[in-house]
């Protein structure tokens, strides 16, 4: 085999293996980086349980978002009900238990979020049918 | 060597004997054949440079090569145990932030969010037998069943009108473990010796009889009753409010 078929064939492989290098590379940098959301709250999940309106699920799924954790600018708005949910939960504890000021925290918090996601008030009025419908049933 | 005319002593590159000034003929001999292997030494010279400046991208590719493969091999080793790293990387960090994370989780106490405190705990792996977070200690065990008995409760009551409730089952058994298990820590912690973060277990309790009453229909004297009964009395009680069976 002449040197220049072995140099043509060793150009070919380093091409390929430097297109695959990159994708790892880029692939290694994406899960360190995203690394809760894939391992726990994963965008898919949280949709799941959005479609079977689990909503207390979707509330402790993604609870971690509002105390530290990365979240994909195109995932917020999925993390955001889960955070509206959440604080709905809390914030009738908060009230009945007669801690005002966490009960007004939680409602204002609620409210912020429906200001800024607008398109997703059917959601959140079915959110909120939920928390009423399961203080009525204990009752 | 000797000038052959006066026998002096000569250089072997002089071309006349300085004593005499006859012709040295050895070093015309010499000389020539000194160029001649001057050329050939320089002929073998450039093969050897021609032919080393023809394996160079040879060589380079093949080194290449083994450099690309180990770094597919290391970044692909990376990528795979991603989560052990950044598991470690959050570690070390909880731990050099101890001051900046303790203060934090002092404000989610402060606030009366228990949740929150574990999501944070949880979120950036603060190590809670180290030093750093040691003043913490009693707390963790008992937020940690606060905050997973909160989540089986939410996860049981907040559904929406046309949810098919794939998971109730599972819902209604992992209430009723959370929050038999969260009354039983409680109660073995009421015991211990106070610490300065007493008053926010004490609120941890409070906040989870608030929770029992207004979604479980547990006030004080129902939710003794149902610590009291047995498990499978409690189960029918769970069923009967989370199902209405």
């Amino acid at each position: 085999m002449s040197k220049k078929i072995i140099l043509g064939i060793l150009i070919v492989f380093d091409i390929i293996l430097g297109f695959v290098l990159l994708e790892k590379i880029g692939g290694a940098a994406e899960e360190i980086a995203w690394i809760y959301e894939r391992e726990s709250i994963g965008p898919s999940d949280v949709l799941k349980y959005l479609d079977w309106e689990s909503y207390g699920d979707v509330a402790s799924m993604t609870r971690a978002a509002r105390t530290g954790d990365k979240v994909k600018d195109e995932n917020r708005d999925l993390y955001l009900l889960g955070e509206y949910a959440d604080m709905l939960f809390q914030e009738k504890i908060f009230s009945a238990k007669g801690d005002a000021d966490a009960a007004k925290r939680c409602a204002e918090r609620c409210a912020d979020i429906r200001a800024t996601i607008p398109g997703y008030a059917v959601v959140l009025d079915k959110m909120d049918w939920s928390i009423e419908n399961a203080i009525y049933h204990a009752e | 060597m000797k000038c052959r005319n006066c026998g002096a002593e000569i250089g072997l590159l002089d071309k006349t004997c300085p004593y005499c000034g006859s012709v040295n003929v050895e070093s015309a001999g010499h000389q020539a054949e000194m160029k001649k292997y001057q050329k050939r030494s320089e002929k073998a010279k450039s093969k050897v440079k021609k032919s080393i400046n023809e394996n160079v991208p040879l060589v380079v590719s093949a080194v290449l090569l083994v450099l690309l493969i180990i770094g597919v091999g290391v970044a692909a080793y990376v990528e795979d145990e991603a989560a052990l790293f950044s598991h470690w990387a959050s570690r070390r960090d909880s731990l050099k932030k101890s001051e900046e994370y303790s203060a934090k989780l002092i404000e989610f106490l402060e606030a009366g969010d228990y949740t929150g405190f574990v999501a944070f705990k949880g979120y950036h792996v603060i190590p809670e037998y180290e030093p750093e977070y040691q003043e913490f200690e009693k707390l963790w065990n008992i937020a940690s069943n606060f905050s997973g008995t909160l989540n089986s409760i939410e996860a049981a009551v907040m559904y929406g009108e046309d949810a098919p409730r794939y998971g109730l089952d599972f819902d209604i058994s992992s209430c009723l473990r959370s929050i038999d298990n969260f009354y039983y820590v409680y109660g073995r912690l009421e015991n211990e010796p106070e610490d300065k973060y007493q008053k926010y277990m004490v609120d941890m309790k409070e906040q989870m009889d608030t929770a029992l009453r207004i979604y479980l229909g547990l006030d004080d004297q129902a939710r003794e009753e149902y610590l009291g009964s047995s498990m499978n009395k409690q189960k029918v009680y769970l069923e009967e409010v989370l199902i209405g069976e």
